[in-house]
């Protein structure tokens, strides 16, 4: 029965996260079911938490860095985006204000609410996140959205769901892991802010098994507010242009009996949804790849985004800010991890894991910049219900923007109910 | 920002609407210059092509034509009032929809300080732009920053990261306008002259392209010197004045711009300061936030009215031709015969009655002064055009900085 129950809920917390094939659910009873997990955190960051270089008083501060690399946490909210005044124009993700001081961080307290009615084939999601944070202005806790949707699965006979409302990107794979019970390791990549978003739209995904082949084929679509773009960077709960922005994954997987192959191509485009003018475009095309072989998963995942210039009325989840530029970057990650069996027990698997990714990017007439990291960490799975992580992220500027002191050390344990 | 100060100031249904402009667009010289060989209207009033009539030293500003020289392009020397004072400005950018403005760094290499604590400029160095004129973020007004070169040391850099990555100390300058642009462009003169007044005829400073490097490569820069503006030290934002293009009502009801100068005020719109000008230098009015102010006569009003002599017969059958007769009255013989009598050419009285009167030119409310037109125009008179110009004072209360 324990089992049973276990196995229902780690369901339920990665129901959100794919699309997989759900039967329709006529002939069950209705469930509501309530879940979700903590985060708490312990983490520290060279200098003063941000990635602003000493001296650097160029403006805007966030053009010619990156301001994202000190992620702390799963949501990637940084160890600070204190700009020590210097003007920033919302090229920034969220921060937990610590600067260089290490701390305790409660990251998130997440609860999952799923009904499932009897007589019909549908899914009812609902994901709410209270996110405790002390900034500038004292108390800045935010409870957070994150997800609500209905999704039908119409033809019993058929791999295929409509979802609408509120739910995760559809556009590479590192998605899959924007929750912390779910993520291998602590951290997103440099690449994540551009893939990972959730947004307001419609969705519809479809498989198709080829069992000759031991395949599938699939197609991911989505029709939504904000596209991909994480949600400081493109607003999801509002289509400021009136027009929709297309994301969409096509995917292969092989699935034998001790080998894992998944294989994907992904796309954007749309009006860019951070300003108002329906002629600003940007578009994004991406590419992933994801191998299990036993207890060792090889994950490779790239991304080329442009964003047209706008006029100057560029709002976004950081509030109105000034001018929309144009912005141009690629990146892409690798990351090999491997789940290390211990025991019955309470220590059930040990990953350790390493990731290398790199990021170039250009704001319209600044300089290009490149930056690289190497993340090293491992993740101790506790019973089932607890999880601690711990990693360094060592930070590099490899071309175009001065030398910065920003390694972070970010460490997790999330317990899930 | 602008909306708020009109806010403040004009109370409710004050400012009027403005015309329709492209929002968040920046022309810098490069694109004015373009923009005149286009004969873009806009462009055409800040630069005059080589070979060219310059405008106000030409008919019916000025007797006969007066070109620019052949070799380069020239900046306009826009005759304005400002601080109740003849002035003159160019104009190096144009912004159109912008918020605010912001200073950026500009790095200088220096072997030292002297004992005054003067900067001992590298010989040979160029300066270093943090960017260039491609981001929307580009800007003239440039913090100077001092990077000291130790002994043994090269001062070769040419990119910001460089520069910043050298570990060299760097020591805060002075504010200076700098204005990247072509590198055959300087202040409009004809050939063999030096820039002059085109009223009062005073001489003004020649000002040359000079070189630079901009995150790698190579370019010019107009060099206006230091201390020519202000900004707020907590976030770089570049103070602002107001600037005032006199209008009337046009046929569609809408105020249209006078072709007269302009009044440069010293402060933001409902603010006025007293002239910030140490040394009759002025460190205001390179920023110029552009407002119409609606001068058309109301019956039963005093009528506004211009003061043209009677010397300049082209100037006043120009304006006669395209606003009327009763904005150019004839000045009295007693204003024609005072020594000082060109100060006042193109002047815009409040009443223009006061042209006749004995006691010329104390007789009259001239809005020449951000004081005098704020305070004698009805808060309806202003209308935001939500734009930004940039150029330093060429000419100001008889000193051509």
């Amino acid at each position: 029965m324990r089992a049973a129950l276990l196995a229902l809920l780690a369901a339920s917390a990665a129901l959100a996260q794919e699309d997989a094939y759900s039967p329709p659910a006529a002939s069950q009873p209705s469930q509501l079911q309530i879940n979700g997990y903590a985060d708490i955190g312990f983490a520290a960051a060279q200098g003063d938490g941000t990635s602003f270089a000493p001296g650097d008083t160029r403006i805007p501060a966030d053009y010619g860095t990156d301001p994202f690399a000190t992620a702390v946490n799963t949501r990637g909210d940084v160890a600070s985006t204190d700009s020590k005044g210097r003007f920033t124009n919302g090229f920034l993700p969220r921060s937990m204000s610590i600067g260089g001081a290490p701390s305790f961080l409660l990251n998130n307290f997440n609860l999952d609410v799923k009904y499932t009615p009897s007589l019909a084939p549908l899914l009812l999601f609902g994901r709410l996140q209270f996110l405790p944070r002390y900034g500038a202005a004292g108390n800045e806790t935010r409870v957070l959205v994150e997800q609500a949707f209905a999704r039908v699965v119409p033809f019993s006979s058929q791999e295929l769901a409509l979802s609408i409302g509120k739910f995760d990107s559809v556009f590479g794979i590192e998605y899959l892991e924007n929750e912390s019970n779910l993520r291998t390791n602590v951290t997103p990549s440099l690449i994540a802010r551009y893939t990972t978003g959730q947004s307001l739209g419609v969705k519809a995904f479809y498989r198709i098994q080829i069992p000759k082949l031991w395949s599938a084929v699939s197609l991911n679509a989505a029709a939504t507010n904000g596209g991909t773009l994480v949600e400081t960077l493109s607003p999801p709960d509002l289509s400021l242009s009136g027009r929709p922005i297309g994301s969409a994954r096509l995917g292969w997987e092989l699935n034998l009996p001790a080998f894992e192959l998944k294989a994907g191509g992904s796309g954007e485009y749309g009006v860019r949804n951070d300003q108002h003018g329906v002629t600003v475009h940007q578009w994004a095309l991406g590419a992933d790849l994801r191998l299990v072989v036993g207890g060792l998963s090889v994950s490779v995942e790239g991304v080329s985004i442009r964003q047209d210039p706008g006029a100057a009325d560029k709002s976004n989840g950081l509030g109105p800010q000034t001018l929309v530029s144009g912005f141009a970057a690629r990146g892409a990650y690798g990351m090999v991890a491997y789940a290390v069996p211990v025991s019955d027990g309470a220590l059930r698997r040990l990953t350790p894991y390493l990731r290398y990714e790199q990021r170039h990017a250009q704001f319209e007439g600044f300089p290009a910049y490149t930056v690289d990291r190497l993340t090293f960490g491992f993740r101790l799975d506790l019973w089932e219900e607890l999880i601690v992580k711990a990693e360094g992220l060592l930070n590099g500027e490899k071309s175009g923007l001065p030398p910065v002191d920003n390694n972070v050390f970010a460490s997790s344990l999330v317990y899930s109910f | 920002m602008h909306r708020r100060t009109c806010a403040a100031l004009l109370a409710a249904a004050a400012c009027s609407s403005s015309p329709d402009r492209p929002q968040g667009e920046l022309r810098t010289m490069f694109e004015l210059v373009s923009g005149a060989h286009a004969k873009d209207a806009d462009a055409s009033a800040q630069v005059v092509l080589r070979a060219q009539p310059i405008k106000f030293l030409s008919s019916p500003f000025n007797p006969g034509t007066q070109l620019q020289e052949p070799d380069r392009e020239g900046l306009v020397v826009q005759p304005a009032f400002s601080d109740a004072n003849p002035a003159a400005f160019v104009t190096t950018e144009i912004w159109d929809g912008y918020p605010r403005v912001w200073a950026q760094p500009m790095y200088v290499f220096v072997s030292g300080f002297d004992r005054s604590g003067g900067p001992v400029v590298v010989a040979g160095s160029l300066p270093v732009f943090a960017f260039g004129t491609g981001s929307g973020f580009y800007s003239p007004y440039r913090q100077v920053w001092w990077v000291t070169i130790p002994s043994g040391g090269h001062a070769d850099f040419r990119t910001t990261d460089q520069v910043l990555a050298s570990g060299y100390t760097l020591t805060q300058g002075p504010l200076r306008y700098a204005a990247l642009g072509p590198r055959e462009m300087e202040v409009g003169r004809t050939v063999d002259s030096v820039p002059v007044h085109p009223f009062t005829g005073d001489l003004l400073q020649a000002r040359l392209s000079h070189e630079a490097w901009v995150e790698g490569a190579a370019a010019s820069y107009m060099d206006f010197g230091d201390d020519r503006f202000r900004i707020n030290a907590a976030n770089n934002v570049v103070q602002e004045v107001a600037l005032f293009r006199f209008a009337f009502f046009g046929p569609d009801g809408t105020p249209q711009a006078l072709d007269v100068p302009p009044v440069v005020g010293t402060g933001p719109l409902g603010t006025p300061r007293a002239a910030d000008a140490p040394n009759g230098l002025p460190r205001f009015g390179a920023l110029r936030h552009e407002y119409l102010a609606n001068i058309s006569p109301v019956p039963g009003q005093p009528a506004p009215g211009i003061f043209v002599s009677a010397t300049r017969p082209e100037l006043r059958a120009d304006l006669i031709a395209k606003y009327g007769a009763a904005f150019v009255p004839l000045p009295s013989a007693q204003a024609e015969n005072l020594p000082e009598r060109e100060q006042f050419t193109m002047r815009v009285a409040f009443d223009s009655s006061c042209f006749n009167l004995s006691d010329f030119p104390q007789s009259c409310i001239w809005l020449d002064t951000q004081q005098n037109i704020e305070g004698n125009l009805p808060s309806t008179a202003f209308t935001d055009t939500k734009r930004f110009s940039s150029g330093p004072f060429v000419f100001f209360d008889g000193v051509a900085p």
